[in-house]
């Protein structure tokens, strides 16, 4: 019990102990709002001259009050031999320190990813506890990666949030581009099961005079290295392939008289599901996609009553023949041109049947450029909106 | 000669049987007191019986002074003879309801000072104390620190008494029992313990007794000095007995098998043993609809848990795990940081201690000031404090979350203070680390809190429907609380189990 | 210590009996143990997405060894293992076997305490010095350890709860980011693979509840120490394995494989309506409270076993002795992360003294025992 003078004494000289070892020892990882620069986004280029990376580093502008209009944002850059050194580096001019932990983008410009290969750049950011590991990783189609970051936005004033807020909601609006996090494609890129690597690309266009930045398509990787591009609307048909696709649009040229026509149908995509499965003889794979859509008829750019029955089947039919022509160009493109499977066929084997899937691994790329690919499309559709 | 007799008897401490030596040593035991009046009575129909009585002046009531002692000794006829007058006195002829007959000294002084007549006589070596009480008391009002919307409004004043009135006019059995004792040695207030025979716990209740012998103070003014002798954990800012002001509740508590402690002088009640869960409880949960106060016992619940973590956790998200916060949210908590020059710590403990100091002038304030004053203080001195950059907004905001989250749960008022401190301590060195090292070491202390020998927790895994319907979180093991009794939203459930074995 | 049947007079004046725990809270300590660490360090192994059969063999194995240690309790009921242990083999042998199990129970603590403090350093403080974290996080269970079991099995079950409620969480609201086929294809690893996994994982953490051996004096004799253990190891693994499934299920192999505590970074992906995200703060916060409780529990028996020892009598001093010992142990034993993922592989073989070869020597000691005293009464 505390009674008595040296009983107090102990108390006392205990406190005091406790008292300065967290006074004086400081709080070692105290860090105040004020000390932070918050990074939205990273633009990765390869400094031709001196061979080192260079970094265009986007973070937020928070200096103003928040009445001026939104949050501005600015461009840092940075130089070092690999990318944790040029991140510190950039603290030669920087009062504040990088604040890594809601980045949402990193842009690698195409140079780098044809030539050296993406995955010693993404090292750093998924080995860094900072980063997150759901931030997109794109490719830019322009010269540098650091044109993309010092573009505009339409929306924001910062560019890499809104390339990511594209990003996020493409697959259910667009369907042009491939929307992944970064840690799958570094398990796609260490990964067994001869998985091709597919990222966004992005491109600067013209906006009113001014430059913004754009979706354009996505990438296509033989390991770690850019092989190419595939088109907005190609990348639409590569999605449902992969059965990523929520949402959307599809046109397709209808002719009563079977002209050739430009594109005047309309379907607005709902749902779609896609089952994939193969079939091995010993010999040959065959490997069918199974796509159920439901639509909705969006526009009709002919004259035609859509409301009655014969006409809506006319218009699957073509739907379906077109669909499964366009699909077959694509398939056809990647495996003549790529050749790597972006489609997860192989990791669609090596889950249902391992066996197989350790025999045919060893060639799997040139094996499947060989592959037999049946489209069966099927389209429902639900309604033609208002009008008739 | 006189003299050495007195001394004699002194030290005896009984008195003598003449009157004029009991009267001298009266005048010595109160040299210097001018309120002791003394009256000399004379029967008058024998006028060899002479009284004297001793009255304290302002304590007695005049009325009864006059026509139920004075009145009854002058005239009354009954035959005395020298030696045998006591108990004829006290059967015959003085008419006050209570009589007590004593040659102990210090029992009349003790009740001299309390309002009682002393009567001697005669002839007699025992003096008769005569109950003339009338002193003045508050007048029965709504206790302000307690107050409910709906339910008895009625609250303790300082007369042991009448306290005890009313709490006994509310439990209408002879099972209720009352005994006194007294402490402080030089005030010998009167304290009174009251339990219901049936129900108490027997172990606590001779705790208490065991407890009570060790007080030894000079004088005992409110039940507080009781509760920090006899309470356990000494050093824990937890209270571990509960008080109130309210006969109701403490009638509650009784019927549950607790202990109440009434302390002459005093309106606040003592009740233990005491369950943390009672921190949380009021008296109006049995009053209202209990929809309404399950929300409000959750409500109760969660401001106590956020007035000890929201500045620490604050503090956390701020300096060390900023990623906790959405990008939103963090741009605009940094828009508000950039330019206050203190880092968030000293700002948090700033801010606190002052709205504690607003709060504490509001109190002392006569009121009208108070209000404005605090008002004033909260607003202006926040709102220019943002306005100059000295203190960010968002700090207002989590120590105004903080302030009145506090006022929620009065009796943890004293805890909670330190917790918060220690907690923005542990937080500021080691981060989210050092919040939940911090937590931990709460939540152990409370769960080592003991009341009377009865953990003040019990433990989750025990808990029985009826018991989790009862209290909010947690349901007492103890057994005397497993009897169904209103302390919650259901009506009573008492059953006929009620002779059980309380050993 | 406090002998079977003694009342003592504590500090605060109530004749008390022995604090005892009931089932319900024994099987939540062991199950709370056994989340502890293992949560945080993963159990993949090397066995990709198999690692869950690992786990359930593991748990299997941990069973089967979980009744020699309930058959012990059973024997020499409210009685710890120290006393068991003099009492089976007399004084000299006795006490070396208390030495022994001390000393792992220290070791333990250190190993756990290790663990935590890099997890803290990695992910969260940085530059704080280690040391100071681990002193935060023994005084936490030092004072824990010197509340008493009662108060030690109260937080547990307030802390299981809190981590049952975190697990459902996180597991409901990954279900955006599941990928329900990264569990195929199953069994792509040899057995012989799977079983040394099994094995690792038996020794981390299934048969770690020897230690549960020194507490056993505070469970009821009409307590069934059988289904004590079993449940406890049963609930343990479950949660284990919906861990561990739900980590494979979000981060895919690679990236489970490689990541070093895959609970935090799979918490980090998991992001629902921008509201839920972010929410790795909330398994930080899990892995801590199963992190004290482990230490605690290992204090505890250290502490009992150091009094039994030498006979003296539980107070702050003998509290702060050993929680420096581990202090001491914890910091000097690795110099880096790596060197404490390798320790996994010798920790298998050093643990198996005091995992086996102790506890069925005192089971074989106990079963002659009682037999002898059958005869002779």
């Amino acid at each position: 019990m505390l009674t008595g003078v040296i009983a107090i004494k102990r108390l006392f000289s205990i406190l005091l102990i406790i008292s300065l070892c967290l006074l004086l020892s400081g709080c070692w990882n105290y860090q105040g709002l004020n000390k932070i620069s918050i990074v939205s986004g990273v633009a990765i280029d390869r400094n031709v001259d001196n061979h080192n990376y260079q970094l265009t580093i986007e973070v937020f502008d928070l200096s103003g009050s928040g009445k001026e209009g939104g949050t501005k944002s600015q461009i840092v850059e940075a130089e070092g031999a690999t990318i944790y050194d040029a991140v510190r580096n950039a603290k030669k001019r920087l009062t504040k320190k990088l604040y890594f932990s809601d980045m949402q983008l990193v842009v690698i410009s195409n140079q780098i990813a044809r030539e050296e290969g993406i995955q010693p750049i993404l090292d750093w950011f998924m080995r860094n506890e900072k980063p997150r590991e759901t931030f997109a990783t794109v490719i830019s189609q322009e010269k540098t990666a650091k044109e993309i970051l010092t573009a505009s936005g339409v929306d924001h004033k910062i560019v890499a949030e809104e390339i990511e807020k594209i990003l996020d909601a493409d697959n259910r609006t667009t369907a042009s581009t491939k929307n992944i996090d970064t840690y799958k494609a570094m398990n796609i890129l260490q990964g067994k099961e001869g998985n091709a690597l597919v990222l966004p690309a992005v491109h600067c266009t013209s906006n009113q005079d001014k430059k913004v930045v754009e979706v354009n398509g996505c990438a296509i990787f033989k390991g770690d290295r850019l092989l190419g591009y595939l088109s907005p609307e190609e990348t639409r048909y590569y999605l449902f392939a992969v059965d990523e696709i929520e949402g959307g649009i599809l046109t397709f040229p209808f002719n009563e008289k079977n002209q050739d026509t430009q594109d005047n149908l309309t379907f607005e995509i709902f749902k779609n599901k896609t089952k994939r499965s193969y079939s091995y003889d010993g010999n040959r794979l065959k490997v069918f996609f199974d796509i159920k859509t439901t639509v909705a008829l969006g526009e009709v750019g002919i004259d035609i009553d859509v409301s009655k029955k014969d006409n809506i089947e006319k218009i699957k039919t073509v739907a379906v023949t077109v669909f499964s022509d366009r699909l077959q160009t694509v398939i056809k493109k990647v495996q003549t041109e790529f050749g790597c499977d972006v489609f997860e066929i192989g990791t669609m084997i090596s889950k249902k049947d391992p066996a197989l899937w350790s025999q045919l691994k060893e060639n799997w790329n040139i094996y499947f450029q060989g592959i037999d690919v049946e489209v069966r499309p099927e389209f429902e559709i639900i309604n033609t909106a208002l009008t008739k | 000669m006189l003299n050495k007799s007195s001394e004699e008897n002194k030290t005896t401490n009984v008195l003598s049987s003449s009157l004029e030596e009991n009267i001298d040593e009266v005048k010595n035991i109160f040299v210097d007191d001018a309120t002791i009046g003394m009256r000399w009575i004379t029967n008058c129909h024998n006028t060899t019986l002479k009284y004297c009585i001793v009255q304290n002046d302002g304590l007695v009531s005049a009325a009864i002074i006059n026509e139920n002692i004075i009145k009854p000794l002058m005239l009354s006829k009954v035959s005395l003879n020298k030696g045998q007058q006591i108990d004829i006195l006290i059967h015959q002829v003085i008419s006050t309801n209570q009589i007590k007959k004593t040659n102990q000294w210090q029992e009349i002084i003790e009740a001299v000072t309390y309002g009682d007549t002393i009567l001697f006589v005669d002839g007699e070596a025992e003096a008769l104390l005569l109950n003339s009480k009338g002193f003045n008391t508050r007048a029965i009002a709504e206790p302000s620190g307690e107050r409910i919307l709906s339910g008895p409004r009625e609250g303790f004043c300082e007369a042991l008494m009448i306290n005890l009135s009313m709490v006994k006019r509310r439990i209408r059995n002879n099972e209720l029992k009352i005994k006194f004792q007294s402490f402080g040695v030089r005030t010998h207030t009167q304290i009174c313990i009251c339990y219901i025979d049936s129900v108490v716990n027997k172990k606590v209740l001779a705790e208490l007794y065991r407890r009570l012998e060790t007080i030894d103070i000079d004088g005992v003014l409110d039940s507080n000095y009781i509760t920090e002798f006899i309470r356990d954990s000494k050093l824990s800012p937890f209270p571990t007995t509960g008080y109130t002001e309210r006969p109701d509740v403490v009638v509650g508590k009784l019927l549950e098998g607790r202990i109440a402690l009434f302390v002459d002088g005093s309106p606040v009640v003592l009740t233990l043993p005491y369950l943390f869960i009672e921190n949380f409880q009021s008296n109006e949960d049995y009053y209202l609809s209990y929809y309404y106060t399950s929300f409000e016992r959750f409500l109760r619940f969660w401001g106590f848990i956020l007035s000890i973590t929201v500045p620490a956790f604050y503090i956390v998200i701020v300096a060390f795990n900023q990623e906790v916060l959405p990008t939103t949210l963090l741009t605009n908590i940094v828009r508000e940081r950039t330019g206050v020059p203190l880092p968030a710590v000293i700002e948090a403990i700033v801010m606190l201690i002052l709205f504690d100091i607003l709060k504490e002038t509001g109190i002392r304030l006569p009121t009208g000031i108070g209000q404005a004053l605090s008002i004033v203080g909260a607003l202006v001195v926040g709102q220019s404090a943002v306005s100059a950059k000295l203190v960010a907004a968002p700090m207002l905001i989590v120590v105004a979350i903080t302030a009145i989250t506090g006022l929620l749960v009065p009796k943890l008022n004293a805890p909670v203070i330190y917790i918060r401190m220690m907690l923005i301590a542990m937080s500021a060195t080691l981060g989210l680390l050092g919040f939940i090292a911090g937590i931990s070491i709460i939540m152990t202390h409370i769960l080592n809190l003991h009341s009377f020998g009865i953990p003040q927790m019990v433990s989750l895994d025990n808990l029985k429907y009826q018991e989790v319907k009862d209290t909010f979180v947690r349901g007492p093991w103890w057994k005397m609380i497993d009897r169904p009794s209103a302390l919650t939203k259901n009506k009573t459930r008492l059953s006929g189990d009620d002779r059980g074995d309380n050993d | 210590m406090i002998k079977q049947g003694e009342v003592v007079t504590n500090e605060r004046g109530i004749v008390m009996q022995k604090e005892m725990i009931s089932m319900r809270q024994a099987i939540c300590m062991i199950t709370l143990f056994l989340f502890g660490n293992s949560a945080l360090m993963g159990m993949g192994s090397g066995m990709g997405q198999d690692a869950w059969i690992a786990i359930v063999i593991g748990a299997v194995l941990g069973s089967l060894i979980s009744l020699v240690y309930a058959r012990v309790i059973r024997l020499f009921p409210e009685r710890n293992l120290y006393d068991i242990a003099q009492a089976i083999f007399g004084k000299i042998i006795g006490k070396l076997i208390i030495v022994l199990m001390t000393w792992y129970a220290i070791h333990l603590a250190a190993l756990v305490l290790r663990n935590y403090s890099e997890f803290i350093q990695i992910v969260a403080l940085e530059e704080t010095p280690q040391l100071a974290m681990m002193i935060v996080m023994l005084l936490i269970t030092g004072y824990m350890a010197f509340s008493g079991i009662e108060v030690l099995s109260k937080w547990v079950v307030i802390a299981i709860v809190l981590v049952f409620m975190v697990v459902l969480f996180t597991v409901v609201l990954s279900i955006k980011q599941v990928t329900l086929t990264n569990i195929l294809p199953v069994m792509t690893h040899d057995f012989a693979a799977v079983g040394s996994a099994s094995l690792k994982l038996f020794a981390f953490p299934f048969a770690e509840t020897v230690i549960f051996l020194a507490l056993a004096d505070s469970i009821k004799k009409s307590d069934n120490p059988y289904k004590i253990y079993l449940y406890g190891i049963f609930i343990g693994a479950m949660i284990l394995i919906v861990t561990f499934l739900r980590n494979l299920m979000i981060l895919g192999v690679p990236t489970l494989e490689k990541a070093y505590f895959p609970s935090y970074t799979a918490a980090r992906i998991i992001n629902i309506g921008e509201l839920f995200s972010r929410i790795e703060i909330t398994i930080f916060y899990n892995l801590i409270l199963g992190g004290i409780a482990k230490i605690s529990i290992c204090l505890f028996a250290a502490i009992k076993g150091t009094e039994i020892l030498f006979n003296i009598k539980s107070n702050k001093k003998i509290v702060f002795f050993i929680s420096f010992i581990i202090l001491l142990v914890s910091r000097y034993q690795y110099n880096s992360v790596m060197e404490m993922i390798k320790f996994i592989d010798i920790y298998q073989v050093y643990a198996v003294p005091f995992q086996i070869v102790i506890p069925v020597l005192v089971w074989i000691g106990a079963e002659i025992k009682t037999r002898k005293k059958r005869k002779t009464t």
